[in-house]
């Protein structure tokens, strides 16, 4: 087995740049005149046995976070990131989506439902990364729905990755691996739903 | 490095590689019923039986967007690309299915079923050591526009399955034919529901 390893690890770097494939894929698009002019008033999230496992850590880790928690100190957005570590991830994921979509001002018009089905949810593993790279990873399917209908609207596929090659990628990478993969999807979120120019200042 | 993490690694690599030399597939319709029952057992998939026959001669009219490309998502097969004709399949299902044994020609006199748009997204994953398993969804959204009646009623049949990851990446395109003729199953029964029910199989 070990004479295998070596051809492995060529194949595997190998294929590195598929991690570079493009985050979102339109399975169904929303329809023109709801581009820019639609709002999410209500996020699901499911979570696929695939993913399962890697989700239990997670949310046992925020848990944690949470009864380990001082009393809140910095800025407000730096309170909010912070409680959102705490949070598990079906109340973090609305708030992250609800905050990217407040600074695209995405939050008027028709009214829609946000499912998402995680079916890949990973972290970086240490030892694979300071090897060959690897990398954190949050995919799944994002559907879009008429908030009252619940007709579909529209259908993605979003996939991030964070990647963390050698030991400066993981030192970069830092803590909140969940909170930055939701951050990150949630950008992808908002490009699907078009553009409606920036929020105004308060 | 110890057997058991080589093991998926193995796995993935080759599912990667043979990704990457992947060609174009295309979903080979109609599907006998011979191929069902073989294609279901190799897949691991439960085929549902064939449709009864309905009350009612029905048309079929197609869009641009009813044929496409499956949309594959993860690292995975990512790069297997799957055409799925899928209007050959809904031509032949709703024409068996007909009492007449053919497609209606659109008329007034006749209820339509009007195709909108079909997709197909597939992803697979990694489940174990040198275990895989893809899940594909087929999605099919139609109108049906009853006789005497100019509105249509909007109708969306999406099956979703998990199928064996057999021969790598190799069986896709048969499961995603036998999970298209779910969806066009679940798509008549729908109908049948609208038009008043289909007609009981003969015992």
């Amino acid at each position: 087995m070990r004479k295998l390893m070596l051809p492995v690890l060529v194949a595997l770097a190998a294929v590195s740049s598929p991690l570079e494939a493009r985050a979102v894929k339109i399975v169904t698009p929303l329809p023109a005149e709801m581009m820019g002019a639609a709002q999410i008033s209500k996020v699901d999230v499911t979570i696929s046995e695939s993913a399962r496992k890697t989700f239990d850590a997670l949310e046992e880790k925020a848990a944690h976070k949470k009864s380990a928690a001082k009393p809140a100190a910095g800025t407000p957005d730096e309170q909010r990131a912070e409680s959102y570590s705490t949070m598990p991830f079906a109340e973090m994921f609305p708030n992250v989506v609800h905050d990217e979509l407040v600074k695209r001002n995405l939050t008027s018009g028709r009214a829609l439902k946000l499912s998402l089905q995680v079916d890949t949810l990973k972290t970086a593993d240490a030892g694979m990364a300071l090897l060959i790279g690897s990398v954190d990873e949050l995919a799944g399917v994002v559907t879009l729905s008429d908030a009252a209908s619940g007709a579909v609207l529209g259908e993605y596929y979003i996939d991030v990755f964070n990647s963390s090659g050698g030991p400066l990628g993981l030192m970069l990478r830092g803590s909140g691996v969940r909170e930055k993969l939701a951050a990150e999807f949630a950008k992808h979120v908002a490009e699907v739903m078009g553009k409606k120019g920036k929020a105004p200042k308060a | 490095m110890k057997i058991r993490l080589a093991r998926p690694l193995l796995l993935t690599a080759s599912l990667c590689v043979l990704a990457a030399r992947a060609e174009a597939r295309t979903v080979v319709y109609p599907i006998p019923a011979d191929a069902v029952s073989a294609g279901s057992e190799k897949l691991g998939l439960t085929p549902s039986p064939d449709p009864a026959k309905g009350s009612v001669d029905v048309a079929l009219e197609l869009s641009s967007s009813t044929d496409h490309e499956a949309v594959r998502g993860g690292l995975v097969c990512g790069a297997w690309s799957i055409q799925n004709p899928i209007s050959t399949l809904l031509r032949a299902m709703v024409a068996d299915h007909n009492p007449g044994g053919k497609l209606a020609p659109a008329s007034a006199a006749t209820p339509v079923l009007s195709i909108k748009r079909a997709s197909t997204l597939g992803r697979c994953f990694m489940t174990g050591e040198m275990q895989g398993a893809c899940t594909t969804r087929v999605t099919i959204d139609a109108g049906l526009r009853l006789v005497g009646s100019t509105e249509e009623i909007p109708i969306r049949a999406q099956v979703e399955r998990e199928q064996k990851a057999v021969g790598m990446c190799d069986g896709l395109a048969v499961g995603t034919g036998l999970i298209s003729r779910e969806a066009t199953i679940a798509l008549l029964k729908d109908v049948d529901a609208r038009l008043g029910g289909a007609v009981p199989p003969k015992p």
